[in-house]
């Protein structure tokens, strides 16, 4: 379980990162938002990498500052755009992990084999990094935190920059992790944390504006259709309007050239977000 | 967290960083050995064969300053590129067994080097069996130092295309201009002292005394180990490990 209590983070420079952000995470659960929003810095404090300027954080009971010892026992951390180092192999990658987190050698090598196995990987065990594709790159990440045996994994972004089949590849991979420990997902892709996350947690620019289940999230929009259109809408993104109408207008919209598309979770993001598009704040 | 426990982590990270530059980066081996090759050669065909000593032992002390040196790119570019800082922050590993892991790896991808130099030592009576334990205590202290020098200026930076610029003038600086290639007697002796504040200097002088290529003088050990403890203390206190 993941509790923060006003939580906020600012960097050097004034630059309000988190700002009093208060929320409980049950079971798996995804924290979304845009570039910029605090997912970065909020799974950095939680993974006891940062501290807070202000607030507390708890992760399974365990205070994330005065306990960070304790916490770093029960969970693992993929950072956002790791990447393994090009000439060592993804088994000297998982094995030299598990022995940072403690395991002996023989442990670390009998939990790399049977991670490996599990997601994929083994028979890319001995080869350099740098030659493996980018989903089997993150597929040694999945690999570590699976044969962590930590009781909650954070996982920042780990599909950025892949293509589909690659980004079902982690999927898969990382609905194994599932099966034995608690996720906690960052990512801006919504239909991502519609997969992989139990609970959502939406950030915009640091601040918490919504928090539920991806269904509870849509719920509120269940009857209603996405009307995307060029020269009018609620929302403008770029150069297209968007509007959410009931489901029995869109028949006489289809009439004047606008698109018709179902409500996803990317709808309930642009809702709760009040259709504000200007660049959140930096994380760095 | 017992000492094994630190010992086997230092370990692991460094083979796992070491160990496969050798494996399967050998144009990195080759390309360390070039600039203390070169040397010898020069030093040889100059010096008629009288300066082979100091080409030879200058070369053992280049090649771990300068691979050293060069973990301000490595140092960087983990950091920075890879993340794997990041990685590591949430486990057992602290800042010093990354520091010490770091500097051991290089020792690793440095070996073949160390090697090649240590048996040109012997067939040319530099190394024998009673000076080589003073031979691994203080290129053991230069391992560190130098290490923890690199990483004192890589904390400083914040973008990894200035750090291959950086390694690159440290290594000629720490790697050619102190005496490891010459005797110091040749430098007027404000400039020796002023490059005796770099551990490459206290290093080459007192190695080329046990050698018998110039007067021998202890002291020149008590500073080495002197620095290496400074750089090593700073070095651990500027490198970033989170947001300390």
């Amino acid at each position: 379980m993941i509790e923060t209590f006003r939580l906020t983070k600012i960097y050097s420079g004034n630059i309000l990162a988190l700002d009093e952000v208060t929320f409980k995470l049950m079971g798996s659960g995804g924290i979304i938002g845009r570039n910029g929003a605090g997912k970065t810095t909020l799974t950095r404090i939680l993974s006891t990498q940062i501290k807070p300027t202000r607030g507390e954080a708890f992760v399974n009971g365990l205070n994330v500052i005065k306990e960070a010892k304790k916490v770093r026992e029960v969970i693992c951390s993929i950072p956002q755009e790791a990447r393994p180092v090009g000439f060592a192999t993804p088994w000297e990658h998982v094995v030299m992990y598990l022995v940072a987190r403690g395991f002996s050698i023989s442990d670390a090598r009998e939990s790399a084999r049977k991670a490996m196995k599990e997601v994929g990987l083994y028979e890319y065990k001995d080869l350099p990094s740098d030659i493996l594709s980018g989903g089997t790159k993150r597929k040694i990440y999945v690999a570590m935190a699976l044969a962590s045996n930590a009781e909650i994994i954070f996982l920042d972004e780990p599909t950025v920059g892949l293509d589909p089949i690659s980004r079902l590849e982690v999927w898969s991979a990382i609905k194994i992790l599932k099966k034995t420990s608690k996720i906690v997902l960052t990512t801006h892709y919504m239909d991502e944390a519609q997969e992989l996350c139990d609970q959502i947690v939406l950030l915009k620019r640091g601040k918490v504006i919504a928090i539920g289940s991806p269904m509870e999230l849509i719920k509120p929009l269940k009857n209603m259709v996405r009307v995307e259109s060029f020269d009018r809408g609620e929302y403008r993104i770029g150069k297209i309007f968007i509007s959410y109408v009931p489901k029995d207008k869109a028949k006489e919209l289809i009439d004047i050239g606008v698109s018709i598309k179902p409500i996803t979770l990317e709808d309930a993001f642009i809702i709760y977000s009040k259709g504000e598009w200007d660049e959140d704040i930096s994380e760095n | 967290m017992r000492i094994s426990q630190k010992i086997r982590i230092i370990v692991t990270f460094s083979w796992f960083y070491g160990f496969g530059v050798i494996k399967r980066g050998s144009i990195y081996v080759l390309a360390y050995l070039a600039l203390p090759v070169s040397f010898l050669f020069l030093l040889n065909v100059l010096g008629n064969g009288k300066l082979i000593g100091f080409a030879i032992l200058g070369g053992l002390i280049s090649i771990i300053t300068n691979n050293s040196i060069s973990s301000i790119g490595d140092s960087v570019f983990l950091k920075l590129e890879l993340k794997l800082q990041d990685l590591l922050i949430p486990t057992r590993m602290g800042k010093q067994d990354y520091v010490l892991g770091l500097s051991f790896a290089n020792l690793f991808f440095s070996l073949p080097g160390i090697v090649l130099y240590s048996i040109l030592s012997i067939i040319y009576n530099l190394l024998t069996l009673h000076n080589a334990v003073f031979y691994l205590i203080s290129l053991t202290l230069l391992l560190i130092s130098t290490s923890s020098i690199a990483f004192i200026v890589s904390s400083f930076i914040k973008h990894t295309r200035y750090s291959w610029g950086f390694a690159s003038v440290l290594s000629t600086f720490l790697g050619i201009i102190p005496p490891i290639y010459y005797p110091s007697t040749l430098l007027p002796s404000w400039f020796y002292y002023s490059l005796y504040a770099i551990p490459v200097t206290p290093c080459a002088v007192f190695l080329q005394g046990v050698s018998g290529l110039t007067e021998i003088n202890y002291l020149n050990l008590v500073a080495l180990l002197l620095e290496t403890l400074i750089y090593y203390y700073l070095g651990v206190k500027f490198i970033k490990w989170g947001d300390e």
